[in-house]
C-alpha cells in the first residue's frame, strides 16, 4: 500500500520532465528568442538592438542548452532550459511581462479561483448523481427518455451561451445580482452566486447522462437481482447497492481534477470579472506572455499527477478489493 | 417426505414467460409456455433442460425477477395457498427472502463486491425479522454461517466476497437465502461454475438443510448426475415446455419422452467406449424460431416423428402413477425400449473396487458415425509399425512471477506449471485431468509455446520445441494444433468461415495456395459442415457447429497432435455427444493423437487410453484409462472420481461410500509445503507435511506420487 | 477561364474524408456484421433524423470547400490576373448575401439602420435640413415604399406573403421528395414479392406507421422541418437581412453560412491526426505489453498531464509567430487562416488522441488473450498481421463510436478556443469568432441579439444533430448494448 503511493509519486518525476521538456520544445525551439522579440515588439520597432535588450531584459540571451562559453557546472547552468524550465520544480517562475512576480500573482489570485472552483464542483457532482439516480429509478419509462433528451440538448449548447445568456438574463435583465466584479469576505457570495449556478448548469447534462449509464450498468449485475431475491425495496436496491458500487467510479472519476480546481475556470472568471488564475491564464494568452503560460503549464501538470495519486488513493479507500490487496 | 398435504407449497399453473424482442414492433417471444409443476414441502423438484429451454425464466418468473425485458404473460403461481402472480409488488417483497429464496449460478458476481458478508446477510434480517437489534442481527449471521458450514464464522463475517473461494461465496448465498427462514429454496443451477469435489460439498450441503428444515427446494439444472444426487421428481424442459415429469426412480428405470430417453443416451460412459455415442441431430431451437412452433417441439430432432407430431401439440398422458409425458408416439402405445441396461451399469468410480460387473449393453441403433467397431475395442486401432513417441514432456515448467513492491520487482512466483513429463504416442489420446486452476490448460498452451515454458524440455517427434527461435518454430506448427475451450471466444466474429479456416494454409504452406477453396470445403465436409458455410459469419452458427469449424481449421494444415482444451465443456450433453463422436472418428480416419484437457471424467472414459491427474501445477497420478478409473491409487484421484455425479447412482441402494475433499484448491502462488495435497487429504501423515513424494510406479506404466500409496 | 482553382491544405483534408468516408461504406457494405449494425443506425429514429440534418450541413461545407479565385476585370494586357480574395462555391451562390454589406448592425428584417446618423431629411415645405435619425437601409427592405410620414408600409404583408409562398415551394418539395421514396420503396416490394401489382397504399402506410425497416418517417418528418426552415429564409434573404447585420454590416446570415465549414472542419479534420496515432499506438501498447506498453502510456500521461486548453494555446501561439515570422509562405490571406486553422485541427487531434488510444489499449489487451488470437498464434501468423487482421477489425467499433462522440465536443471546443483568441484565424469566419465579436453587444442599449442568437441556433441545430447521430451509432455498435 505505502510502496504503491511511494512508486506512482516516483513515477511522477519522469512524467514532469517530460512535460518541462516538451514545453520547453514548444516555448523555446519550435520559435528561437529572436522570432518571440520580433512578435512582442511589434514591426515598427524591430532593431537589432531592441531584439538584443528585449532578450538580455528577459535572459532570453543565453544558449538554450549547452553553454559553450562558460566554465565547469555553469555550462549547463547559465543557459535557457536551466533558468526557464529546470527551475520550475523549485517554484521560480520568473516574472511576467508586465514585470510582476509570477508566484505571487499565482498565490493572492488562487482565492478567488477556489472560492467559484469548489463550490462549482460540489454542487454539480450533488445535482448530477441525483439527477442520474432519479433517471436511473424511472428507467425505460417516458420520463427516463425526455430527461435523457433533455440531457443531450443540455451537453449540446456551449459553455459560452450559458454563461452569455444567464448573464444577460439573471443581471441585466432581471437585475437579481450584480453583472461582474469581485470583493473578498463575506460580501464575496453576491458575486459568486451567478458564477457557480452557471457552472453547475452547464456541466449538468453531459455528467448526468453519464452517471446514469453507470447507474444502469451497475443496476445490470447479478449482485442487484440477488438484492432483489432478498425481498429489498426497490429504494433501498438503489441506494445500498446500485449507488455504493456505481460511486466507485464516479469518485475515482472525479478525484483527478480536484487538485485542478486551483486554476480555476478560464471561461467563467473571465466573464465575471473575478481576478483568480483562470483570467490570470486568459490575459496572459491574450497578451502573449509566454512566461505566465509557461507556468501554467507546469502548474497545472503538477496538480494534475497530483489528482492521479490521489485517484489511487481514493481508489484503495473506496474499493475493499484494492484495499485488502 | 414431510406431509403432502392436498395443496402443495408451490403449485405452479399453465405459467407462460415471454421476453420482448428487438425493434420497434413490440414482439413478445414466448420462453416458456403453460408450464405446470408443484413441489412439496421438503421436496425436491428438478427442472432439468438444455440451455435455452426457459427453465431460468421460469424460475425468475416465480419470484417475479424476470430481467426488465422479460413479461409474465400468463399463468398462476400458488405459494402456500396464495396466488403470487396478483399481488401487488409490496407484498411481493415480502415473500422474496422471507418464504422463497434463491441462489444463483454465479456466486462469484451474486455477491455485491463491496459489502461484507455479515452486510450482506444482516440485511435480509433487517428487513425481514425488524424487531432483531444490531447485535441480534450479527449474532444471527454468524449462526447462519455456521449452519452452512463455514469455519470461523466471527471471522469471516467482516470479511468481503473477494476474499472468499469460489465454494465458500455459494455457501454464503445460502446463508443469505436462509436467513428469512424460507419454506421454498429455488437455486438455478447452484454447483455449475464450481468444481466437482467442491460441488459435492455444496450439494451435500443442500440436502443436509432440507433434511434439517423441511424446506421444497426447486432445482434448476443441466446435469442429469446433479439430478440423480438430488431430486425426488423430476420434470424435463424441452424448447420452454415440460415434456415429462416423473418420480425419481421412475425418471431414471424408465423414461418415455424420446428426448429424455436421447439425453441419457447420450451421456458418455465408460461401457460405451469404443462406441460412437448417440446424438440428437441439430440443436435446440432458437427462441425466435419458438412461435413458429405448431406441433411438438422436438419433431425436428426426434427419430419417431410422423407428420402428426408436426402439426399438433401433444397433450399430457399418464403412463403411470405421477409419471405423465406430451409425445405422440408414446401415446400411441409405443414404448421405448427401456434404458435400464445402461442406465444400471452401475459405477465402478466408487473407489477401488467394482460392485456389480459392467452388464453387456445393446446399442440402440442410429448412432450417428458409428461404424461397425467391435465392442469394446479401444477407439483407434490404425496399424503402426510400432509405437512412435509423438510428444515427450520432461519437467515441464512454466512460472509466472508476481511483480510488487516500490520497483515492480519479482515478489512471488505462480507456479502454474511445476515440473510436468509425460509422452504421448502417435494416434493416441491422453487426457489431463484436474479442476480449475490446476495449471492443465497451461501445459496445452506450453506444448504449443503460446507460453514461454520456464524450464524442462518438450519435445514432438524427437525435435526440442522449448529453445527452438520462432523461425524454425514455424514449419513445426504445422504438426501440432489446439482446439479451445469456449466457441465463441476462438473464431474471430468479423471473418468468413472461409477465412478462418484458411488462416493455417495461408500462415504456414504459403506455396500451397491454387486449389484452397477445394480444400476448405474437403475440410468442412470432414467435420460434418455444408460447403456453404465457407461464406458465412461465425455468429450464424451454434456453439457445436463453432467447434466444428475450430476443428476444421486445427485440421486444415494437417496436424499429427491436436490438443483439445476442454473441447466439449461449454456445450449441451446432446452436442458434447456429437463433438466427441467427430474426435474419436477423426483420430480412427488421421491417425491424430490427442492431448485431451478436461475436467470430466465421464468425457475421459469415452476417448481417452491415458489418463495424467494433475494437481496444482504437478502430475499426482498417470497411467492407462482402465487402471485410473477402476483402481485409483492417489487420495486426491480417489476423490475426484468419488465426486463424480452419475445418473446411475439414483438406482444404487444406499450411499455410495463417498469421499468428501475438505476445502479447495489452493492458489499456485503459495503451494502448501511437502506434498501439495497434503491439507486436503484424509490419509496425510508427517511426511505428507514435510516432502514432496516421487513417483512410485505401480504398475505397468501406472505411476503415482504419494507416500502413502 | 475566368477563375482560378485553388485546393486549400484543408480542402485536400476534406476531399480525404470523403474519400474515407465512402472507403467505410464500401469496406461496410461488404462486411455482413458492420453492415447489420448500419442497418441498426438506420433503423434509429432520432438518428436518422439527426442525419439528413447533417446531411444538409454537410452539403454546404463541401459546398464552402470547392475554391477559386475570380478574374479581375481589369487586366488589360491580356494577362490574367486573379483576384487575392478566395472564394468558394457557397461564395458564389451567395454572392448577394456577401456583397450586399451595411454600414453597421441592423436587425433582422430592418429596413433602418440600428444608429442614428446625421442624414439629410426632406421637410414637408420642400426644405432640406440636416438631422439625426435611423437611415434606410443599402440593401436590406429596399424595396419597400414608405409612406407620407416616413413610416414604412406594407413589410409585414410582404413577409408573410414571402413566407406563404416558401411554404407552398416547400411543401412541393416535400410532396415531391416523398413520394419519390414511396415509388422506389413500392417498387421494390413489388420485386421482392415478385407481384405485378405495385403496392402503393401499404408502403405509405408503412412508412407513415413508422414499420419501415429503415427510418423513412424520421427522415421525411426532418427533411420537412428543414424545408420549412429552410425555404422562408431563402425567398426572404434576396430583400432582407434575415438575421440581421454585424457591426461592420455584414451580413449575418451569411456569416452563419460560412462557419458551417469551419465547424464541420475542426470536427473531423482532427480525427485524422487522432485515429492513426491512437490506434497504431493503443495496438502495439496492448498486443506487445512491456516496454513498449510503459513507453506508450508515458506518453500519454504526460501528454494528459499537460492541461489541454493551455497547450492549445501555448501550441498555437508559437504557431501563430511561425505564420507571422514568414508571411512569404501564403499567397493569400485565406490560405493563412487555412493553415492555421489545419494547426488547430491537428493540435486538437493531438491533445485529444490520449483518451481513445487508452480505450483501445485496454480493449486490445482483452482481445489479445482471446482463443482466436491464440489460434492465429498457433499458426505462426506474425505480429502485425494478427494485429491487422484480428485485432484492427475488432476494435472498429470502439473507433466509430469515440470519433463520432468527439465530433460534437470538437465542435463546441472550437467556439471556447475561438473565444479565448487561440482558434481559428480572427478573419475566418466561425461560431467562435461570431460570438467572440459579439461579446459585448448584448450590453448595448437597445441589446444587439441577433448575431449570438443565430450562432446560438445554428450551432444547436449542428451539435444535437451530432450528438443524436453519434447515440444511435454508439447503440448500434457497442456489442455490450447490442447482444
Amino acid at each position: 500500500m505505502f510502496a504503491y503511493i511511494l512508486r506512482r509519486l516516483l513515477y511522477a518525476i519522469p512524467i514532469l520532465i517530460g512535460v518541462n521538456l516538451i514545453s520547453f520544445a514548444l516555448f523555446f525551439v519550435v520559435n528561437t528568442p529572436d522570432d518571440m522579440a520580433r512578435m512582442q515588439l511589434g514591426v515598427k520597432r524591430v532593431t537589432p538592438e531592441a531584439i538584443e535588450k528585449w532578450k538580455a531584459e528577459r535572459g532570453y540571451d543565453k544558449p538554450l542548452f549547452w553553454n559553450a562559453g562558460a566554465a565547469g557546472v555553469e555550462k549547463a547552468t547559465e543557459t535557457i532550459f536551466f533558468d526557464k524550465s529546470a527551475r520550475m520544480f523549485i517554484g521560480e517562475f520568473g516574472r511576467a511581462e508586465d514585470g510582476r512576480d509570477i508566484r505571487r500573482e499565482i498565490r493572492t489570485r488562487m482565492g478567488p479561483s477556489l472560492a467559484i472552483a469548489l463550490p462549482t464542483f460540489i454542487l454539480g457532482l450533488f445535482a448530477a448523481i441525483s439527477c442520474a439516480l432519479t433517471l436511473a429509478f424511472f428507467r425505460a419509462t417516458r420520463f427516463d427518455f425526455w430527461g435523457v433528451v433533455l440531457c443531450v440538448t443540455m451537453m449540446s449548447v456551449s459553455s459560452l451561451f450559458y454563461i452569455i445568456g444567464g448573464q444577460y438574463l439573471v443581471a441585466k435583465v432581471w437585475q437579481w445580482v450584480p453583472i461582474s466584479g469581485y470583493s473578498g469576505g463575506l460580501d464575496a457570495w453576491r458575486f459568486l452566486i451567478l458564477p457557480v449556478l452557471i457552472g453547475v448548469l452547464a456541466g449538468l447534462g453531459s455528467s448526468t447522462r453519464w452517471y446514469r449509464t453507470l447507474f444502469l450498468e451497475e443496476i445490470a449485475k447479478d449482485y442487484v437481482r440477488t438484492a432483489r431475491a432478498k425481498g429489498l425495496s426497490e429504494a433501498l436496491v438503489m441506494s445500498r447497492h446500485v449507488l455504493r458500487n456505481a460511486l466507485i467510479p464516479i469518485l475515482t472519476g472525479v478525484v483527478v481534477v480536484i487538485p485542478s480546481l486551483f486554476m480555476g475556470s478560464l471561461l467563467i472568471e473571465s466573464f465575471f470579472g473575478i481576478p483568480g488564475l483562470g483570467s490570470y491564464t486568459i490575459d496572459a494568452i491574450l497578451a502573449q506572455d509566454f512566461s505566465v503560460v509557461r507556468a501554467m503549464v507546469f502548474i497545472g501538470s503538477v496538480l494534475y499527477i497530483i489528482g492521479l495519486i490521489l485517484t489511487d488513493i481514493s481508489y484503495t479507500w473506496v474499493d475493499p478489493r484494492i484495499r485488502f490487496q | 417426505m414431510n406431509a403432502m398435504s392436498d395443496s402443495p407449497l408451490l403449485e405452479v399453473r399453465e405459467l407462460s414467460v415471454g421476453f420482448r424482442g428487438e425493434g420497434r414492433k413490440e414482439r413478445i417471444l414466448a420462453a416458456v409456455e403453460r408450464v405446470s409443476f408443484s413441489v412439496a414441502a421438503g421436496e425436491t423438484l428438478a427442472l432439468l433442460g438444455e440451455s435455452g429451454c426457459g427453465k431460468s425464466a421460469a424460475a425468475l418468473a416465480l419470484m417475479r425477477l424476470l430481467p426488465e425485458a422479460g413479461v409474465l404473460i400468463g399463468g398462476s403461481v400458488r405459494f402456500a395457498g396464495e396466488e403470487l402472480t396478483q399481488l401487488p409488488e409490496t407484498e411481493m417483497r415480502r415473500h422474496r427472502g422471507a418464504r422463497m429464496a434463491m441462489i444463483f449460478q454465479e456466486p462469484a458476481t451474486s455477491l455485491n463486491p463491496v459489502l461484507t458478508v455479515g452486510q450482506q446477510i444482516a440485511e435480509v434480517l433487517a428487513c425481514h425479522s425488524p424487531d432483531l437489534g444490531r447485535a441480534a442481527r450479527a449474532e444471527r449471521a454468524c449462526e447462519l454461517l455456521a449452519a452452512v458450514g463455514i469455519a470461523d464464522p466471527r471471522r469471516r463475517i467482516d470479511e468481503y466476497p473477494f476474499q472468499l473461494s469460489g465454494g465458500m461465496k455459494q455457501r454464503v448465498m445460502i446463508a443469505i437465502a436462509l436467513a428469512g427462514d424460507p419454506r421454498l429454496l429455488i437455486a438455478d443451477e447452484p454447483t455449475t461454475a464450481l468444481d466437482v469435489t467442491v460441488q459435492a460439498q455444496i450439494l451435500d450441503l443442500l440436502s443436509h438443510l432440507q433434511e434439517e428444515r423441511g424446506m421444497g427446494i426447486l432445482l434448476i439444472t443441466h446435469d442429469l448426475g446433479v439430478v440423480a444426487r438430488m431430486a425426488h421428481r423430476v420434470g424435463v424442459m424441452y424448447a420452454g415446455e415440460i415434456v415429462e415429469e416423473a418420480p425419481r426412480e421412475r425418471f431414471f428405470r424408465a423414461p418415455q419422452h424420446p428426448y429424455t430417453h436421447k439425453l441419457f443416451a447420450a451421456l458418455p460412459r465408460l461401457e460405451r467406449r469404443g462406441q460412437a455415442l448417440e446424438t440428437i441431430p441439430g440443436q435446440v431451437p432458437p427462441l425466435a424460431a419458438l412461435g413458429a412452433f405448431s406441433g411438438c417441439r422436438f419433431a425436428p430432432r426426434c427419430p419417431h416423428a410422423a407428420s402428426r407430431c408436426r402439426e399438433e401439440n401433444p397433450a399430457w398422458h399418464q403412463a403411470a402413477e405421477g409419471h405423465r409425458l406430451r409425445c405422440h408416439w408414446v401415446e400411441g402405445g409405443k414404448t421405448l425400449s427401456p434404458l435400464t441396461a445402461p442406465a444400471l451399469r452401475v459405477t465402478s468410480l466408487s473407489v477401488g473396487e467394482v460392485k456389480h460387473p459392467p452388464l453387456p449393453q445393446p446399442l440402440s441403433p442410429g448412432g450417428r458415425g458409428a461404424g461397425g467397431e467391435g465392442e469394446g475395442s479401444p477407439p483407434t486401432e490404425i496399424p503402426l509399425s510400432a509405437p512412435e513417441t509423438l510428444l515427450a514432456l520432461d519437467g515441464l515448467r512454466v512460472h509466472f512471477p508476481i511483480h510488487g513492491g516500490l520497483l515492480r520487482r519479482k515478489i512471488a512466483t505462480v507456479r502454474a506449471v511445476d515440473g510436468v513429463s509425460f509422452s504421448l504416442e502417435r494416434g493416441k489420446t491422453l487426457a489431463l485431468v484436474g479442476e480449475s486452476g490446476c495449471g492443465k490448460t497451461t501445459v496445452g498452451k506450453a506444448i504449443l509455446q503460446l507460453v514461454a515454458p520456464s524450464g524442462g524440455s518438450v519435445r514432438l517427434s524427437g525435435r526440442e520445441l522449448a529453445t527452438m527461435p520462432p523461425r524454425q518454430l514455424r514449419p513445426l506448427r504445422r504438426k501440432m494444433q489446439m482446439v479451445f475451450q469456449d466457441p465463441f471466444a476462438s473464431l474471430n466474429p468479423r471473418l468468413p468461415v472461409g477465412e478462418i479456416v484458411a488462416e493455417g494454409i495461408h500462415a504456414l504452406n504459403p506455396g500451397q495456395a491454387e486449389d484452397v477453396d477445394a480444400v476448405l470445403a474437403a475440410l468442412l465436409e470432414q467435420v460434418g459442415l455444408e460447403r456453404e458455410a465457407l461464406r458465412r459469419y461465425p455468429h450464424e452458427f451454434s456453439g457445436g457447429q463453432r467447434q466444428r469449424i475450430a476443428i476444421a481449421r486445427a485440421l486444415a494444415v494437417e496436424p499429427e497432435l491436436l490438443i483439445c482444451d476442454e473441447p466439449t465443456s461449454a456445450l449441451d450433453v446432446s452436442v458434447q455427444a456429437q463433438i466427441l463422436n467427430l474426435l474419436r472418428e477423426l483420430q480412427q480416419r488421421l491417425g491424430l493423437a490427442y492431448l485431451f484437457i478436461t475436467h470430466n471424467f465421464a468425457v475421459v472414459e469415452h476417448l481417452a487410453h491415458e489418463v495424467a491427474v494433475m494437481y496444482l501445477g504437478r502430475i499426482v497420478e498417470h497411467g492407462g484409462v482402465a487402471e485410473i478409473l477402476n483402481a485409483p491409487r492417489h487420495p486426491y484421484t480417489q476423490a475426484l472420481l468419488s465426486a463424480v455425479l452419475s445418473p446411475d447412482d439414483s438406482l444404487e441402494s444406499g450411499e455410495p461410500q463417498r469421499i468428501r475433499l475438505p476445502g479447495e484448491t489452493p492458489s499456485p502462488a503459495r503451494p502448501p509445503t511437502g506434498c501439495h495435497f497434503h491439507p486436503r487429504c484424509p490419509k496425510a501423515d508427517s511426511l505428507c507435511r514435510e516432502q514432496y513424494p516421487a513417483a512410485t510406479i505401480i504398475g505397468a506404466g501406472h505411476s503415482v506420487c504419494c507416500h502413502r500409496c | 477561364m475566368n477563375f482560378q482553382m485553388v485546393v486549400l491544405w484543408s480542402d485536400i483534408c476534406v476531399a480525404l474524408l470523403l474519400a474515407g468516408l465512402i472507403g467505410l461504406a464500401v469496406f461496410s457494405a461488404r462486411r455482413p456484421l458492420l453492415r447489420a449494425a448500419w442497418g441498426r443506425v438506420g433503423a434509429s429514429r432520432p438518428g436518422m433524423a439527426a442525419a439528413t440534418i447533417l446531411v444538409f450541413f454537410a452539403l454546404v461545407g463541401l459546398l464552402d470547400s470547392l475554391h477559386y479565385r475570380p478574374r479581375l476585370e481589369n487586366a488589360g494586357d491580356g494577362k490574367a490576373v486573379y483576384s487575392v480574395e478566395v472564394l468558394s462555391a457557397l461564395d458564389a451562390l451567395a454572392s448577394p448575401l456577401r456583397e450586399r454589406v451595411e454600414k453597421t448592425y441592423s436587425a433582422p428584417f430592418a429596413a433602418h439602420s440600428y444608429s442614428r446618423e446625421s442624414i439629410e431629411i426632406e421637410d414637408a415645405d420642400g426644405q432640406k435640413r440636416q438631422g439625426r435619425d435611423f437611415p434606410r437601409l443599402t440593401y436590406g427592405g429596399a424595396h419597400l415604399q414608405t409612406d407620407a410620414d416616413g413610416k414604412l408600409s406594407g413589410r409585414a404583408a410582404d413577409i408573410a406573403a414571402r413566407v406563404l409562398l416558401a411554404f407552398a415551394a416547400a411543401a412541393g418539395v416535400w410532396v415531391m421528395a416523398a413520394s419519390a421514396v414511396v415509388y422506389a420503396l413500392a417498387r421494390r416490394q413489388a420485386r421482392t414479392l415478385e407481384s405485378p401489382e405495385i403496392p402503393w397504399r401499404q408502403t405509405l402506410r408503412e412508412i407513415g406507421q413508422g414499420k419501415t425497416v429503415f427510418a423513412w418517417n424520421s427522415v421525411l418528418a426532418a427533411f420537412g422541418v428543414l424545408l420549412l426552415v429552410l425555404m422562408p429564409l431563402f425567398f426572404l434573404c434576396a430583400d432582407y437581412h434575415v438575421f440581421g447585420t454585424d457591426k461592420v454590416g455584414t451580413d449575418v446570415f451569411y456569416q452563419v453560412l460560412k462557419s458551417i465549414r469551419t465547424a464541420l472542419v475542426i470536427g473531423l479534420v482532427a480525427t485524422l491526426v487522432t485515429m492513426p496515432l491512437a490506434l497504431i499506438l493503443g495496438l502495439l501498447a496492448g498486443y506487445f505489453r512491456g516496454w513498449i506498453d510503459d513507453l506508450v502510456q508515458y506518453l500519454y500521461t504526460t501528454l494528459n498531464s499537460i492541461p489541454g486548453v493551455l497547450l492549445i494555446a501555448a501550441s498555437i501561439m508559437m504557431m501563430q509567430v511561425v505564420i507571422d515570422t514568414h508571411p512569404h509562405w501564403f499567397s493569400t490571406a485565406a490560405e493563412r487562416a487555412d493553415l492555421r486553422l489545419l494547426a488547430l485541427c491537428f493540435i486538437l487531434g493531438l491533445t485529444s488522441w490520449t483518451s481513445l488510444c487508452r480505450l483501445l489499449r485496454g480493449e486490445t489487451l482483452k482481445l489479445r488473450e482471446l482463443e482466436y488470437i491464440q489460434a492465429a498464434q498457433a499458426f505462426g501468423v506474425p505480429s502485425w498481421r494478427i494485429m491487422a487482421r484480428h485485432l484492427a477489425p475488432n476494435l472498429m467499433h470502439i473507433i466509430v463510436i469515440t470519433l463520432a462522440m468527439d465530433f460534437s465536443s470538437l465542435v463546441l471546443a472550437e467556439a471556447v478556443l475561438s473565444y479565448i483568441g487561440i482558434g481559428v484565424d480572427p478573419l475566418m469566419i466561425s461560431f467562435g469568432t461570431m460570438i467572440d465579436n459579439a461579446r459585448m453587444e448584448l450590453s448595448r442599449d437597445p441589446a444587439v441579439w441577433w448575431s449570438l442568437s443565430a450562432a446560438f441556433a445554428f450551432m444547436l441545430a449542428l451539435v444535437l444533430s451530432a450528438n443524436l447521430l453519434a447515440d444511435a451509432v454508439r447503440d448500434a455498435f457497442d456489442p455490450r448494448l447490442v447482444r
